[in-house]
């Protein structure tokens, strides 16, 4: 199975994703430093290496390497997926909480999907042979 | 090894009757005749792959009339390979895979090994990782007489197989199955190829 | 190459028409699991208000009915005042259980966000028979203890500033499905602290005691229809009402039937028009799979190793397809599930997992059946043709 559809489905996830959380999706904004932004930050952190590790994926000519990067994705969307246990605001109606913290489960769950699914890729697919 | 008797078949107004012959083992029956005579309708009754309208077919004593489902599944897999006119391969399978699947379906242990040897004989070795939508119509006659070789069946049963090949191609197809039949397989082969029918213990001649 | 590894190689090459099949199962599964799951859950939330919260009678202001039903049922924050204290007289009643008094406030609105106030539900702990079906905390809150509903994010230990004064979070309530999972809850001694304090003169009129519902319990053998008549009869000229909690509901209760139903038709449309294009899917592939059927025939494959070999490659598209969609229904599904609890105005609760279970089992069923539908006909069609005809010879 060719694995480039899925990586340029994760570049672009963890991309669209980190832009989100920061625009649209923002958390709380206000005089006071909230949890929420702080978690916000770490979080676009992981979307952004997630997007890095993608891009590099693809350009990855050994299989080895693209299996490493496919696993090093799973965890880090992993993290992703995780993030909001790092603190957000209370209350239901906060925007952190209807917005940015549901992204960030959202993407983390879809990315950690995709990398598994390369991973596994990876693993069956034969090298294929060098040319005569 | 394989008797006809009275057999008959019609589609509307083609068709044929009346035919009755007989073929010892490691015997060759040629059938010949002009192209809609039933040459290939003739084969697909011997091989329980159509049936009669009227007559009887028995092979080594079985009368196929009694054969069904898996009985008439296994006949086919151990007794009879049948390479048939039309273009039957899998498409979804390599030519490789494409030679090695019915022998595994039939139980039988055919290597890779085997395959290669085969496809080096009939020159199509350079095409066992293509699809078969991908080959010529002449690597894809011997593809499919390949297949059937290596069901190893005591009969063996060919609509045209130097059909669409080149005079090499052809050649060693013939000397191919003129070895089978020496080695005491029965050949039953429905052809225009009167250079093939030259080594037949029988022809049988259809009329329209 | 055995049965799987071969529909894996032709689902493999086939990519348009396995892709096709993919999707198809993969649309179906996320309209069927996804609507029964959503239906399911507005289902339990209003099974919940109707079986468990443990009270019988609501007493609230007239006035303030529509605003009591919007906190109840959709979390929306406000203060309802009393403007009698008829709780004496309510408890002497006969067939009257127990009573129990509540008062809700509103917090200031976060300046870090539009987010609104959140609700404020202060309770009696020795009296109460309410809050204590969700969270065994509270019986003994403290003064300086607060418990947060399970929607409201706030986590046990954690603190909270409200109304100027800190609280530490002692508990979460289970789910509730209603407006108390947005809510947080004080005792009444809290709440008298805040409502009787200067500061906060100009909304509460710097006065203890206030009420804002009462939540009545009947005595044992005692007949509903005459304690709500005794209790509306004592409540007479006093702008108070009673209602039991059907009542309460009876609005929600036909918009749910309507949005379950509308989900319902939805999903017969997606079912129906997956099931068609599967059917023409599988007519258009026809001819070709009857060639294959005839090869594999001539090599003296059995029917029924054919019929498994077809029944193998819809199989793993089925495994695959369902596996993503249920996956998917999950992954929107679970993260956003106070996101639509708040968002959807109505009671919203988690099924079990047993639920779940059986909704996936429906699912799948239903799915499976589409496939195998659609794989029976093809291949009775193909088994009715003899071995030569399915290869074109003799046309």
């Amino acid at each position: 199975m060719n694995t480039k559809p899925l990586s340029i489905a994760g570049a672009v996830i963890s991309a669209a994703a980190a832009v989100a959380v920061n625009t649209a999706l923002h958390p709380c904004r206000g005089e006071m430093a909230m949890k929420c932004v702080h978690t916000t930050q770490i979080g676009t952190v992981l979307l952004g290496a997630l997007a890095v590790i993608s891009i590099a994926a693809l350009f990855a000519k050994q299989k080895a390497l693209r299996t490493v990067l496919a696993v090093l994705s799973a965890i880090v969307s992993a993290g992703v997926f995780f993030v909001p246990l790092l603190g957000h605001c209370g209350g239901a109606m906060m925007h952190c909480n209807t917005h940015t913290m549901p992204a960030f489960r959202i993407a983390g769950a879809i990315l950690f999907v995709a990398a598994i699914l390369t991973a596994a890729a990876e693993l069956l697919r034969k090298e294929k042979a060098a040319a005569a | 090894m394989i008797t006809g008797t009275n057999l008959a078949k019609h589609f509307g107004a083609n068709g044929f009757g009346g035919v009755s012959f007989s073929v010892g083992r490691g015997q060759f029956a040629g059938v010949t005749g002009a192209s809609g005579c039933g040459k290939t309708t003739l084969l697909n009754i011997l091989t329980g792959m159509l049936k009669p309208d009227s007559g009887t077919v028995c092979v080594d004593g079985t009368d196929l009339r009694t054969l069904r489902g898996k009985a008439l599944s296994a006949l086919r897999a151990q007794k009879i390979g049948y390479m048939m006119q039309g273009n039957v391969l899998l498409p979804d399978l390599t030519v490789m895979q494409n030679l090695l699947f019915p022998a595994q379906l039939a139980g039988k242990k055919v290597t890779e090994a085997q395959a290669e040897a085969l496809a080096e004989q009939l020159r199509i070795s350079s095409i066992l990782g293509s699809y078969p939508a991908g080959i010529s119509g002449g690597e894809y006659r011997r593809v499919m007489l390949a297949r059937i070789l290596l069901l190893d069946t005591p009969v063996l049963a060919a609509d045209e197989p130097t059909s669409n090949l080149d005079s090499v191609s052809a050649q060693i197809v013939r000397e191919i199955l003129h070895a089978r039949k020496e080695s005491g397989v029965t050949l039953l082969v429905a052809t225009h190829d009167r250079e093939l029918l030259q080594g037949a213990d029988t022809v049988i001649c259809m009329d329209r | 190459m055995n049965t799987g590894k071969y529909a894996l190689q032709v689902i493999s090459h086939s990519r348009f028409r396995s892709l096709t099949v993919f999707l198809l199962v993969f649309v179906t599964t996320v309209c069927v699991f996804g609507s029964a799951l959503f239906t399911d859950n507005i289902r339990n939330g209003a099974d919940r208000i109707y079986g468990n919260t443990g009270t019988d009678l609501y007493i609230v202001p007239q006035e303030y009915l529509e605003s009591t039903k919007d906190l109840l049922f959709k979390g929306k924050a406000c203060m309802l005042p009393f403007k009698t204290d008829v709780s004496d007289s309510i408890r002497a009643l006969e067939g009257v259980g127990a009573v129990s008094r509540q008062l809700y406030l509103e917090t200031l609105e976060m300046d870090c966000c539009d987010a609104g106030g959140l609700q404020i539900v202060a309770y009696e702990p020795e009296t109460d028979f309410a809050v204590r079906k969700w969270t065994d905390k509270a019986q003994n809150l403290g003064a300086d203890e607060i418990l947060a509903g399970s929607a409201a994010c706030f986590t046990t230990g954690e603190t909270v500033d409200v109304f100027g004064r800190t609280f530490t979070v002692a508990g979460v309530l289970d789910e509730t499905g209603m407006g108390y999972d947005q809510s947080l809850f004080l005792s009444y001694e809290a709440a008298d602290g805040i409502t009787g304090d200067a500061d906060y003169a100009y909304m509460f009129g710097q006065k203890a005691g206030l009420l804002s519902m009462l939540l009545i319990q009947q005595a044992d053998g005692s007949d509903i229809s005459a304690l709500t008549e005794s209790v509306r009869s004592t409540l007479e000229g006093s702008g108070l009402s009673v209602y039991a909690i059907g009542d309460l509901a009876a609005g929600m209760k036909s918009s749910i039937r309507m949005m379950t139903a509308a989900v319902r038709i939805m999903n017969v449309f997606a079912v129906v028009i997956a099931s068609v294009s599967l059917f023409a899917m599988v007519t258009l592939t026809f001819h070709q799979r009857r060639k294959t059927a005839g090869s594999l025939l001539s090599v003296g494959c059995t029917k029924g190793r054919i019929l498994r070999l077809f029944a193998a490659e819809y199989l793993w598209l089925f495994a695959a397809g369902a596996l993503a969609g249920i996956l998917l229904v999950c992954i929107i599904l679970l993260p956003l599930h106070n996101v639509i609890k708040t968002a959807l105005e109505l009671p919203y609760k988690l099924i079990s997992a047993g639920g779940a279970a059986a909704i996936t089992a429906k699912t799948l069923l239903t799915v499976l059946v589409m496939l195998a539908a659609a794989l029976s006909f093809t291949f009775v069609r193909i088994m009715k043709i003899e071995p030569a005809l399915l290869t074109e010879e003799n046309l």
